[in-house]
C-alpha cells in the first residue's frame, strides 16, 4: 500500500511541551504498534501523521512524496479513535457510507461497499441500528468499517480497544490483525499496553517522553531491550546497576549493590554499566550453597499455571517467574533455611545507559 | 429527604399545595368563570371579532420575526463564541445571561434613547443626512418590538447553541473531515444535526417569549400594535371579562403547546449530550483576514443591538430630550415623597419578600424534582413550567378576580403582587437549588449519616450549606426577576402599589423621561449586583438557570 517515513518530525505546544523529535519507518503492509506510557506523545505523533497537527520541524512522506502540505481528508488514511466518535444521530449504514457519500460514489456502488465491509466484519444483521443501540466492541467494529470504506492505504488506530472489557479486546485484536493482513493496509496502531502491542504488530516502536526509544520485533525488544526505559516498560525486568570489575573474553563481573554478577558482554573495566535480567531468567534456589545470593522472599503471588516471587536483594526488589510447582511449595513451607538466585551470564542484556 | 416520614411529605406537598392554590385555582376557575358568567362578550363573538384575528395574527407574525432575527444573528455568535479563542472570552460567555434579567421597561427606556428619535443612532443619521429633523426611528412600532426582542433573544441563541457546539466531540469532526468531508458538508451533515435540538430549543423558547411579550409592546407598539397579552389587558381594562378569558384561553392553549414542544426539544437535546473534551477552538490571532473582519462587524452589530441599550439607559437618566439638556432632576425625583421614593420602598418591600417566598417554596420543589417518586417530580416539574405556559397578565387576572375579591384584598391589593411575584421567581429558585443539590456527592450524606447526625442535623449542617451558592443564585435570579416584574404589577396595582417598574411605564406616557431614565439605571444598577451574584456564586455550583 504505501511505505511512511517520519524523520525528525517535532511539535512544541504553546506551553512549551516537546513531542519528538521523530524518526520512524512504517514498511509497506506492516501493522507497526506505537507503545508508550500515558502522555508520551503517541496521539500527537498519529494526530501529525493524519495532519491535524502540522509539525515546527521534520519531514513526512508517503512513498517518497511529501505529504506535510496535503491535507487531511487528501492522505488517504483511515482512522479509528478510542472515543470511536460514531456520528451519533446516523444509523450504522450512514456512518460507513459517510466517506462514500461526500466523495459521490454512486448510490449502488455505496450499498456493495457497506455490505462487503458489514459482512468483512460480521456487522451485516446491525446495518439499520441507531448508534446507541449497538454495544462498545460493535461500535469499535462500525468504527473501523467507516475506516476502511474507502480503502486507505494507511490505518491509523489510537488505542481503539482501551475502553473494551480484556476479553472482548483480545478478540478484537485477532480480528484488526486478520483483517490487517487480508487487505495489507498499513497500519500505525497506538496502545499503553505491552500485551496488546506484543499480540497485534510486526513491528513495536516504544515511545519515551516524545522520543522513539527502540524499534523492533516484538521477541527483539522482550529478550534484547536496548535501554533502562524499554527493558522496565516492556520486559518488567529486573535492572541491576554496578561497576565493571573484571572484563575477560565475551563476559565481565559486574558488582553491584555488593554482590558480583557474571554478564556476557563488553564494557571496560571500571566503567559504569545498567543490565537488565528477565523475571523467567532468575533461577531460585534454597538451602546452602556457597557463591550464591542470599535473599529474602517477599512475596508468592499465584498468575495460573505460574507463580511470581518476589524477592528481597539489599534496598531493591527482584522479580522471579517460575512453573516449579515443588520450589514454590518448599519456599512457601520454608523457614530456616537460606533462599538464593542465579541467572546466566548469557540471559543478562547490557543496557545503554544516559 | 430520603426516609418517607409524614413530616417529610408534609413539608414536600405544601408549595404544590401553595401552587395549586394560587396559581392553578386562581387561573382555571377564573377563565371558567368569565367564559360562564362573563359578564361580556361570549366566546364565539370574540372567536369571530376581528380585532382578535388581527391581533392573534400580529402576535405570530411579530413572534415569528423575531425569532428569526434572533436566530440569525445570534447563530454567528454562538459559533463565535464556541470556536473562537480571545482575551475576555469568560467575560463575553459570563456577560451574555445579563441581557435575560434587565427588566423588560429598563430595556424600552434604552431603546427609546439608542434606537428612538433624536436617539444615538438618529443622530449618526441626522448628522450623516445633514438633517435637522428626526431621521429614523426604530425604536417605535414593529422594529422596535423586533429589535427589542431580539436584544433578549440573541444571547438566549447564542448561549444555547454555543454550549451545544462545545459538548461536539472534536473526534466526530476530525473523523469526518478525514472521510473527505469538506467544511460546508462536515458543517452540513454533522454539526447541524448536532446543534438542531439546542437551536430548537431556543427558537421555540424565544418564539414563547415574544408571543407572550407585554411591557416592550405596550410600550413600544404605541396602542397600534398588540398582541393577545395586550389585549388581555386591555379587555379587563373594559370590563369584559367575557372577552378577557376567551383571549386568555386562546393564549393558554397555543402556549402549553409551544411549552410541550419546548420540552420535548430539551429531551432530546440531553440525549445526545456528550462529554466535553477539548474543543477545537481557532486563536483570534490565526483568523484569516476577511474572517476577522466579519467577526468585527458583527461584534460592531451586536455593540449597537445588545450593548447599545444598556449605555444609553445611563445616558437617559441625566438627559433630558423634552429640553435637550443634563440634568439631575431624575434622580432628584426619586428622593421626593411624591415622587419615586414610594414607588422605591414598594419595589424593595414587595421583591424582597417575593424572593424570600421563592426560597422557601424553592427548596422543597427542588427536592421533589430530585425525588425518586415519579408522582412527585413530575407534578412538580409541570408546576414549574406552568408560569412559562401561563402568561404573568392572566395569573394576575385570576388573583384578582378569585383571591382579591374574597379576601377582600381588592383595595389594597399588595399581597396579591407578592404572590405573582413570587409565582414568577419560583421556576428560577427550584432550578438553581435542584442544579446544585444534582451536584452534591451521595457519598457526603452517607458520611453524615454514618457520624450519626439525624436528619435535621444533616439538612441544617451539611445539605443547606452545601446548597448555598444554588439558593444565593436562585434567590438573585429571583429578586431580579420580581423587581423588574412590571405586566402583573401594573394589572394588579392600585395607586398605592405603584413600583418602579410601573411609574417607569407610567412617566414614559406622561414624558417625563428623565424621571424614567433615572428609575431605569436604579433597576439596572440592581439587576447588575444580582447579576454579579449569580456570576460568583454560579462558578462553585450552577450551569444555566434554564
Ligand atoms: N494541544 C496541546 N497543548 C499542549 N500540550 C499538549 C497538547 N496536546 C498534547 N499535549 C501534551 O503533549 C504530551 C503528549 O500528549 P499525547 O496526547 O500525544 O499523549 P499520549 O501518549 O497519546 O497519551 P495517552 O496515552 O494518555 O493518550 C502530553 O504531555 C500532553 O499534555
Ligand atoms: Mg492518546
Amino acid at each position: 500500500m504505501v511505505r511512511v517515513v517520519l524523520s525528525g518530525l517535532a511539535r512544541e505546544f504553546a506551553d512549551g511541551t516537546h513531542i519528538g523529535p521523530i524518526d520512524l519507518t512504517l514498511e509497506d503492509g506492516e501493522l507497526l504498534a506505537l507503545l508508550g506510557p500515558s502522555g508520551s506523545g503517541k496521539t500527537t505523533t498519529l494526530r501529525m501523521v493524519a495532519g491535524f497537527i502540522t509539525p515546527n520541524h521534520g519531514t513526512l512522506t508517503f512513498d517518497g512524496a511529501n505529504i506535510l502540505d496535503v491535507p487531511p481528508r487528501d492522505r488517504g488514511i483511515g482512522m479509528v479513535l478510542q472515543s470511536v466518535a460514531l456520528f451519533p444521530h446516523m444509523s450504522v449504514y450512514q456512518n460507513i457510507a459517510f466517506g462514500l457519500e461526500v466523495s459521490g460514489w454512486s448510490r449502488e456502488k455505496t450499498i456493495n461497499r457497506v455490505e462487503a465491509l458489514s459482512d468483512l466484519l460480521g456487522i451485516r444483521n446491525l446495518l439499520f441500528r441507531r448508534t446507541r443501540e449497538i454495544s462498545g466492541g460493535e461500535a469499535q467494529r462500525v468504527a473501523l468499517a467507516r475506516a476502511l470504506a474507502k480503502e486507505p492505504q494507511l490505518l491509523l488506530l489510537d488505542e481503539p480497544l482501551s475502553s473494551l472489557d480484556p476479553q472482548l479486546r483480545e478478540t478484537l485484536q485477532f480480528e484488526i490483525r486478520k483483517i490487517q493482513k487480508e487487505l495489507g493496509v498499513t497500519t500505525l496502531y497506538v496502545t499503553h499496553s505491552q500485551s496488546e502491542a506484543f499480540a497485534i504488530s510486526d513491528r513495536v516502536a516504544v515511545l519515551d517522553n516524545g522520543v522513539v526509544s527502540q524499534v523492533g520485533a516484538p521477541e527483539e525488544l522482550y529478550n534484547r531491550p536496548k535501554n533502562e526505559f524499554v527493558a522496565r516498560f516492556v520486559g518488567g525486568g529486573n535492572i541491576f546497576a554496578g561497576e565493571v570489575v573484571k572484563s575477560t573474553e565475551g563476559e565481565i563481573l559486574i558488582h553491584a549493590n555488593g554482590w558480583r554478577f557474571q554478564v556476557s558482554g563488553t564494557s571496560q573495566s571500571g566503567s559504569d554499566v545498567v543490565f537488565s535480567v528477565k523475571p523467567e531468567d532468575i533461577r531460585i534456589g534454597l538451602g546452602e550453597r556457597p557463591n550464591a545470593l542470599a535473599v529474602e522472599v517477599v512475596s508468592i503471588i499465584p498468575l495460573g499455571g505460574m507463580h511470581k516471587i518476589i524477592l528481597q536483594f539489599g534496598d531493591r526488589k527482584v522479580t522471579s517467574i517460575t512453573q516449579d510447582e515443588d520450589l514454590v511449595r518448599m519456599l512457601k513451607e520454608n523457614e530456616s533455611s537460606g533462599v538464593w538466585f542465579t541467572f546466566e551470564p548469557s540471559s543478562a542484556s547490557l543496557l545503554k545507559t544516559d | 429527604m430520603r426516609n418517607g416520614s409524614t413530616a417529610t411529605y408534609v413539608i414536600m406537598a405544601l408549595p404544590l399545595l401553595l401552587l395549586m392554590g394560587f396559581l392553578v385555582y386562581p387561573v382555571l376557575g377564573v377563565l371558567i368563570l368569565g367564559l360562564v358568567v362573563g359578564p361580556g362578550s361570549s366566546f364565539q363573538e370574540v372567536m369571530s371579532s376581528q380585532v382578535t384575528h388581527a391581533t392573534l395574527w400580529f402576535t405570530f407574525l411579530q413572534a415569528a420575526a423575531s425569532t428569526i432575527l434572533a436566530v440569525v444573528l445570534g447563530l454567528p455568535g454562538a459559533f463565535l463564541l464556541a470556536r473562537l479563542e480571545f482575551k475576555g472570552k469568560q467575560a463575553v460567555r459570563a456577560a451574555v445571561i445579563l441581557p435575560f434579567i434587565l427588566p423588560p421597561i429598563v430595556v424600552v427606556v434604552g431603546f427609546l434613547r439608542m434606537f428612538g428619535s433624536y436617539g444615538f443612532v438618529d443622530s449618526v443619521a441626522m448628522a450623516l443626512t445633514g438633517s435637522t429633523e428626526s431621521v429614523v426611528n426604530f425604536a417605535a412600532g414593529v422594529p422596535g418590538i423586533v429589535l427589542a426582542h431580539a436584544f433578549y433573544n440573541i444571547p438566549l441563541v447564542i448561549l444555547l447553541v454555543s454550549a451545544a457546539l462545545e459538548r461536539l466531540d472534536p473526534d466526530i469532526e476530525d473523523t469526518a473531515e478525514l472521510l473527505g468531508a469538506s467544511s460546508i458538508q462536515s458543517l452540513r451533515r454533522i454539526v447541524l444535526p448536532h446543534i438542531m435540538p439546542s437551536l430548537l430549543s431556543a427558537a421555540i423558547l424565544t418564539f414563547l417569549f415574544c408571543f407572550m411579550s407585554f411591557p416592550i409592546v405596550l410600550a413600544l407598539g404605541q396602542g397600534r400594535y398588540m398582541t393577545l397579552e395586550v389585549l388581555i389587558y386591555y379587555a379587563f381594562s373594559s370590563f369584559d371579562f367575557g372577552m378577557t378569558s376567551s383571549i386568555a384561553v386562546i393564549q393558554i392553549l397555543i402556549l402549553m403547546a409551544l411549552a410541550i414542544a419546548y420540552t420535548a426539544a430539551i429531551r432530546s437535546d440531553k440525549r445526545d449530550a456528550g462529554q466535553t473534551s477539548f474543543i477545537k477552538t481557532i486563536p483570534i490571532t490565526e483568523l484569516s483576514a476577511p474572517g476577522l473582519l466579519t467577526g468585527i462587524l458583527y461584534a460592531l452589530l451586536i455593540g449597537v443591538i445588545v450593548v447599545g441599550p444598556m449605555i444609553a439607559v445611563i445616558d437617559s437618566a441625566v438627559f433630558d430630550p423634552v429640553t435637550g439638556q443634563y440634568t439631575l432632576k431624575g434622580f432628584l425625583h426619586l428622593l421626593e415623597v411624591e415622587g419615586g421614593l414610594l414607588p422605591l420602598t414598594n419595589s424593595l418591600f414587595y421583591a424582597t419578600l417575593a424572593t424570600l417566598f421563592s426560597v422557601v417554596m424553592g427548596i422543597p420543589l427542588a427536592y421533589s424534582l430530585r425525588s425518586r417518586s415519579g408522582l412527585l417530580s413530575n407534578s412538580t416539574s409541570v408546576m414549574i413550567l406552568l408560569p412559562l405556559g401561563v402568561s404573568s397578565i392572566t395569573i394576575a387576572y385570576g388573583l384578582l378576580r378569585l383571591i382579591a375579591v374574597p379576601t377582600g384584598w381588592a383595595a389594597n391589593p399588595w399581597p396579591l403582587i407578592i404572590i405573582a411575584q413570587t409565582l414568577i421567581g419560583v421556576p428560577f429558585t427550584a432550578r438553581a437549588i435542584e442544579n446544585s443539590l444534582r451536584g452534591i456527592d451521595p457519598s457526603l450524606l452517607e458520611q453524615a449519616d454514618s457520624l450519626g447526625a439525624n436528619r435535621l442535623q444533616k439538612l441544617f449542617f451539611v445539605e443547606l450549606p452545601l446548597l448555598a451558592p444554588g439558593i444565593l443564585v436562585g434567590a438573585a435570579f429571583a429578586f431580579a426577576m420580581a423587581i423588574g416584574e412590571m405586566s402583573a404589577t401594573l394589572f394588579l396595582k392600585r395607586e398605592q402599589n405603584v413600583t418602579l417598574a410601573v411609574a417607569i411605564y407610567e412617566n414614559l406616557g406622561v414624558r417625563k423621561f428623565v424621571e424614567a431614565g433615572a428609575a431605569s439605571l436604579l433597576l439596572l444598577v440592581v439587576c447588575f449586583i444580582a447579576f454579579l451574584v449569580i456570576q460568583r456564586a454560579s462558578e462553585s455550583a450552577f450551569k444555566g438557570a434554564i
